[in-house]
């Protein structure tokens, strides 16, 4: 019954922990935008955050890649990627990226696409943009 | 059981490289591209122009975009800030033939508009060159809308219920400096993370491991000194603002809420931390009394 009755104690306390630990990682972000706050973010939890702003995202079978990227070629998921990558150029990609708190549909991306025309004469406002969600 | 898959997983990550033989396939068309790196959060001053997140940084004419699309929610039409790139501290490559040589591009995100495939308007670019020593941190326009985040979609957090004037959560993405490098990308003929080490991703592979030959694999820091004021609880810091208060009441009494009639006490004491919480800014630092009163 004694060894019952700690085992209870004890994962009570290592609940309240755990729930410390939540309420700690959830405030550090908006705390750290700030830097009117910023100061109150210790350097060991920056540390233990910094995976979450790391373009590479570890992963068991294959690493992962945040891939905010300006020209080149992003994989053409979606059909009207695939038509406008022909006549566009991909003039920026933002992809989901839980340490900014960005997220389309559970890792999508966004892209901003415009002719070469366009860009040359500074024609932003004719951008045309795709989700691949 | 966990850790021999865990094993299992690791060990295919580099046979399946072995079986492919990825030397032997052939390359498909490549184009060079510009990738970037957020960095951790920290305090930036007015001359870094090249960021994710907070507020633009702008011209005095500068005209906040607004969505052309009727609100769907809370009424709300400002478009969100997604960051700003100084087109001057791009690297070197033969992309900058392409791309303006100064000059700033604004990337803004439409929340009315967040599931159509391809949009025209609502999702906004802007340029803007000039004196960048004149520019200035944009406020943020009253109809911003709030940020479509999972963290950011339940009716318990306490965002929602103690946003305060002036305060950019939960409206405006967390503001981190960039770092730019050129990579190479290639064309995939099949595209998709589905069979990452399948032989049509081939492209997919090889954009990854030019990104790793720039940025670096991600490794682990070193674990840090312990010190009183992170994750290893109880930490006698704990709680350094009165934010950290609010969540650890709000969690509490979602947690008893299921129970009726029992734990009044409680409740109403993690009711009361949240009205203090509230009353003093959910911003502002704790004092070490009260501190002290909450962690009894």
């Amino acid at each position: 019954m004694e060894r019952n009755k700690e085992l209870a104690i004890d994962r009570e306390e290592q609940s309240l922990d755990k729930l410390l630990e939540q309420a700690a990682l959830a405030c550090t972000g908006p705390l750290m935008a700030d830097p009117a706050t910023s100061g109150l973010i210790s350097s060991r939890l920056r540390t233990l955050t910094r995976r979450l702003h790391h373009a590479i995202q570890p992963g068991y079978a294959f690493d992962d890649i945040i891939a905010h990227q300006m020209l080149g070629i992003v994989p053409n998921r979606e059909e009207v990627m695939e038509d406008l990558s022909r006549t566009h150029l991909l003039l920026m990609q933002f992809d989901s990226d839980p340490g900014m708190e960005f997220e389309l549909a559970n890792g999508g991306t966004c892209q901003f696409w415009i002719t070469r025309e366009d860009l040359t004469a500074l024609r932003f406002d004719r951008v045309v943009v795709t989700l691949d969600l | 059981m966990w850790e021999w898959l865990k094993r299992l997983l690791g060990l295919s990550k580099t046979l399946s490289i072995n079986w492919l033989d990825e030397d032997a396939l052939p390359r498909p068309p490549s184009s060079p591209g510009i990738m970037f790196c957020r960095q951790p959060p920290a305090p930036l001053d007015k001359s870094c122009l090249s960021f994710f997140g907070g507020l633009p940084i702008t011209p005095a004419d500068f005209q906040w975009p607004t969505s052309p699309y009727p609100a769907v929610a809370d009424g709300s039409s400002g478009v969100s800030f997604l960051g700003q790139i100084d087109m001057a501290t791009l690297p070197d490559s033969e992309l900058r033939g392409l791309l303006p040589s100064q000059g700033i591009l604004y990337f803004f995100f439409d929340w009315q508009i967040p599931y159509f495939k391809r949009v025209d308007g609502g999702h906004t670019v802007q340029y803007h060159n000039g004196d960048a020593a004149s520019f200035q941190e944009t406020s943020a326009p009253d109809d911003l809308h709030i940020l479509h985040y999972k963290r950011y979609s339940s009716e318990q957090n306490a965002w929602f219920r103690f946003h305060k004037e002036g305060s950019l959560a939960p409206k405006a993405f967390l503001k981190t400096r960039i770092t730019s490098a050129v990579i190479d990308t290639y064309e995939i003929s099949h595209p998709g993370y589905e069979g990452y080490h399948r032989p049509e991703n081939l492209g997919l592979r090889l954009r990854d491991k030019s990104v790793f030959d720039a940025f670096g694999p991600y490794s682990e820091p070193p674990p840090p000194p312990p010190d009183d004021g992170g994750l290893a609880f109880p930490c006698p810091r704990f709680p350094q603002a009165w934010l950290y208060v609010d969540h650890v009441a709000d969690e509490i009494l979602h947690r008893l809420g299921t129970v009726i009639g029992q734990f009044e006490d409680d409740k109403r004491a993690a009711r009361n931390w949240i009205e203090k919480a509230r009353a003093q800014g959910v911003f502002s630092a704790i004092p070490a009394s009260e501190r002290g009163l909450f962690r009894s």
